[in-house]
């Protein structure tokens, strides 16, 4: 188990510093933090100023081999626009996307599971066209849409929720259902895919002729040998919940992860990018090492240890 | 069934209770982005400035009845000792929020700061600026390296705003950038990022204490979001209203539409550098292929006025003289036949994608508005940070757009600082180059305190950009904000939101 935990870590080192690197260097040759920050009547001899203050007029590969330097003592720097440590600055917002997203998740699990099953089990019916129907409208939606519907709708019409904002429950409701949208018809399209093929399977067509009731043939026999994919795509999902709720907190104003970053992109703030992006890709690793870590209970072939 | 309707009843009566109540002596602002500091030296954004406006004073701000004109703040009069100095004498019993007192040290602390290249973004504004003498504790001397007849203006703008040395010196300027104090009628309560700012009255303001005691900004990025927000109740005043969504306002009925003429023009600078837009005739031809008229109908709902050069009818050096170019097809196809591109030409003409307000919308209308006349125009949309590295360099090809303002209501600022040696695009356009003779008026202008000859300058050398059509001339736009009917608000043309002129029915 440790070895296996090593070897994940340092996979995962490997990959982080590639993807940061790709970050760096997109971002350097595409945009230019100085004119972002000074207003748009600058100076030359401004711009020239600032930009040697903030280390940029350096060559590409000299700026590279410092910010190695500081990613090897484990710094990320300050945040170009912000002049605050860039790493504070994301974890600050973490707390808040950590809610938005796991909220998603939570509806959609809760949702999109029994949606699935009963569609896998009502194979053909009027039920199955409408889940159906449902997970297609679900992953077809675009989020903005979703999003303005749902406050169209629950806060200027019926005035029954808050518009924007982050700090009670009622804020958190439109954000988290227009989030869980897309994962709920994507976990129910995987679940009862994955349950139709099971219900196929030699072990069940036994299970059923030993006479057990069919609810129990689902839940117990059918389920956890379906369960394998869906796992792997909740991991994934909570991942992409995480980063890429930018649009959902556009709209409703959600002090997440998603909305510093694409102010971090827009103003080319490096260290800013840098940061999000690391703390987003080690939520998707811890994810996707825990979703590795449920394989071995969900199925005892699958050993992690070697 | 019957339980079911009662907990739906159940629901909404829970709903409804915990809906929030504002108070009427707070206010909720709904701005479009958060602030990134509380520095007034470290950000330029009008969503930024407008908390620095509330917790800080200036020496000096503008009328609101006749923007451009100065009036007293933290310097009760001012004049003109020498060509190269101005003294300022200081008004007396101001304390800052922690107790601190405004005097001379003060001022000379600030200024010093401002004239420090390289550590903060407003720079520019004070770069005449030689060095401070503190007089006596409540005179100054602020020298200029050489004479600047908007020397005491600059102190109105952004960058103005006056610091308490001693709390930077204790706290660091980081610390200082999270927790300010100022001297302003509100002072800082707290900061959650992406979230909310709140101030609340200064209680020991040398101004009448104000009628709004606590003010809450908020950040409310999608538009739509926003006029949501204000027709709930949730906030009272909201900015940044776009045209399309102004209907819905008024047919809301609790809220009305502010709005007034900014002095922001709205161009496409031209690189005329090379090629066919070193034309005069083709830049000429460019204004008569655009019908501007419509373009402010159909895409900002007639929220903005045609200009004719690229000084706003708000700034010092404007001449009302000068008339927009007329819409005239037939006359932008006979210019471009005379420049020797009767069988059409090719331009690039790019804007961001909702950097301004509709740009690419505007820059799409544009582009088949010169196919009409024989121009080929290649449309492109960029990124801000890609925008700015063009700009930069002096290197995007044919038209971007822009809008350029004054930040001191003059035509120095919202021409020769750009266009000026140094400027940002000093070398888009020959025209400018020393020896010319708009050169000429623009530096003399710079360096005059006579105000009649600076005019006189302005006028000469708006006629100049006009004829020589240095940029496409669009339209000085109004800025439209939305409040509820129960507020007394009204929009600046400045752009500045000063709680302290605002109250409640």
């Amino acid at each position: 188990m440790r070895e296996y935990l090593v070897s994940k870590l340092a996979h995962t080192a490997i990959v982080v510093l590639c993807v940061l690197t790709l970050v760096f260097v997109v971002l350097h040759l595409t945009g230019d933090p100085v004119m972002m920050m000074l207003p748009s009547n600058a100076s030359q001899e401004e711009i020239q100023a600032l930009t040697v203050a903030l280390g940029l007029d350096q060559p590409l590969p000299v700026q590279y081999a410092r910010f190695l330097g500081r990613i090897a003592r484990g710094d990320l720097g300050v945040s170009l626009q912000h002049q605050q440590s860039a790493m504070g600055l994301v974890l600050e917002r973490l707390p808040a996307s950590m809610l938005l997203a796991l909220t998603a998740l939570a509806i959609s699990i809760v949702i999109a599971v029994p949606l699935g099953l009963v569609a896998a089990a009502r194979r053909g019916t009027a039920i199955d066209h409408v889940a159906v129907g449902l997970a297609a409208l679900g992953q077809s939606a675009p989020i903005f849409w979703t999003g303005l519907m749902l406050m169209l709708v629950f806060a200027v019409t019926l005035k029954l929720l808050p518009t924007t904002g982050y700090g009670t429950w009622r804020q958190l409701v439109m954000p988290a259902l227009t989030l869980a949208a897309y994962p709920t018809a994507a976990i129910a399209r995987l679940v009862r895919a994955g349950m139709l093929e099971v219900l196929e399977a030699d072990y069940v067509r036994t299970a059923r002729a030993k006479g057990l009731q069919e609810r129990r043939v689902i839940l117990k026999h059918a389920l956890k040998n379906a369960a394998l994919p869906v796992v792997t795509l909740i991991g994934l999902q909570f991942g992409l919940l995480l980063g890429g709720a930018i649009v959902c907190e556009m709209i409703f104003a959600w002090p997440g992860v998603g909305r510093l970053l694409i102010f971090a992109i827009n103003n080319r703030d490096f260290p800013l990018v840098e940061a999000a992006v690391f703390v987003i890709a080690m939520v998707f690793v811890v994810a996707n090492l825990l979703v590795d870590l449920c394989y071995g209970w969900l199925d005892p072939r699958i050993n992690v240890r070697s | 069934m019957r339980f079911a309707r009662l907990a739906a009843l159940l629901t909404l009566a829970v709903l409804a209770a915990a809906a929030p109540v504002a108070a009427q002596d707070t206010l909720v602002i709904g701005q479009g982005a958060d602030i990134i500091t509380l520095d007034p030296t470290q950000a330029t954004q009008i969503h930024n400035l407008n908390l620095f406006y509330n917790v800080f004073d200036a020496l000096v701000t503008w009328d609101p009845k006749d923007l451009g004109k100065i009036v007293p703040e933290l310097a009760l009069s001012w004049r003109s000792v020498n060509p190269t100095t101005w003294q300022f004498k200081l008004r007396q019993n101001v304390k800052f929020h922690n107790g601190e007192p405004f005097n001379a040290e003060a001022v000379k602390f600030t200024v010093e700061r401002l004239i420090t290249k390289g550590v903060h973004q407003v720079y520019g504004g004070f770069s005449t600026i030689d060095h401070v003498e503190v007089v006596d504790p409540y005179t100054v001397n602020v020298v200029t390296t050489k004479p600047d007849p908007i020397l005491v203006k600059r102190f109105a703008g952004y960058g103005g705003q006056m610091l308490p040395p001693q709390y930077i010196k204790q706290v660091d300027w980081k610390a200082f950038a999270q927790k300010p104090v100022g001297t302003g009628p509100y002072r800082f309560v707290e900061w959650v990022k992406d979230d909310r700012v709140v101030l609340e009255a200064n209680p020991d303001s040398w101004r009448p204490a104000p009628k709004i005691k606590k003010v809450i900004w908020k950040p409310i990025p999608d538009t739509f979001a926003r006029v949501a927000a204000l027709t709930r109740g949730e906030a009272q005043l909201i900015t940044k209203v776009i045209p399309d969504h102004v209907a819905q306002i008024e047919k809301a009925g609790c809220c009305r539409v502010e709005h007034t003429l900014t002095n922001l023009v709205t161009v496409y600078l031209i690189n005329a550098k090379t090629g066919p837009l070193a034309n005069t005739k083709v830049r000429q031809a460019l204004n008569y292929a655009v019908d501007k008229d419509k373009i402010i109908k159909e895409l900002y709902s007639g929220y903005a006025i045609p200009i004719g050069s690229g000084i706003p009818n708000t700034d010092f050096g404007y001449n009302p003289a000068i008339k927009p170019y007329p819409y005239d097809p037939a006359r932008a196809k006979k210019l471009l036949a005379e420049a020797g591109y009767a069988g059409g030409v090719d331009v690039d003409i790019q804007s961001g994608n909702g950097i301004h307000l509709n740009d690419k919308q505007l820059t799409e209308a544009i582009g088949l508005m010169f196919q009409a006349v024989g121009v080929r125009a290649k449309v492109g949309v960029l990124e801000p940070a890609q925008r700015g590295q063009l700009l930069r360099s002096n290197t995007f090809p044919g038209l971007l757009l822009a809008d350029p303002a004054s930040t001191t209501y003059d035509t120095d600022g919202v021409l020769w600082r750009l266009r000026g040696p140094g400027g940002i695009v000093h070398s888009i356009w020959p025209g400018n180059a020393e020896g010319t003779r708009f050169y000429q008026l623009m530096e003399e202008a710079r360096y005059s305190l006579d105000s009649a000859k600076r005019l006189k300058n302005y006028h000469e050398a708006a006629q100049i950009y006009h004829d020589e059509a240095v940029e496409l001339f669009l339209f000085q736009g109004e800025l439209i904000d939305a409040a509820r009917k129960e507020l007394v608000y009204k929009a600046r043309g400045d752009q500045r939101i000063l709680v302290y002129d605002i109250s409640f029915r």
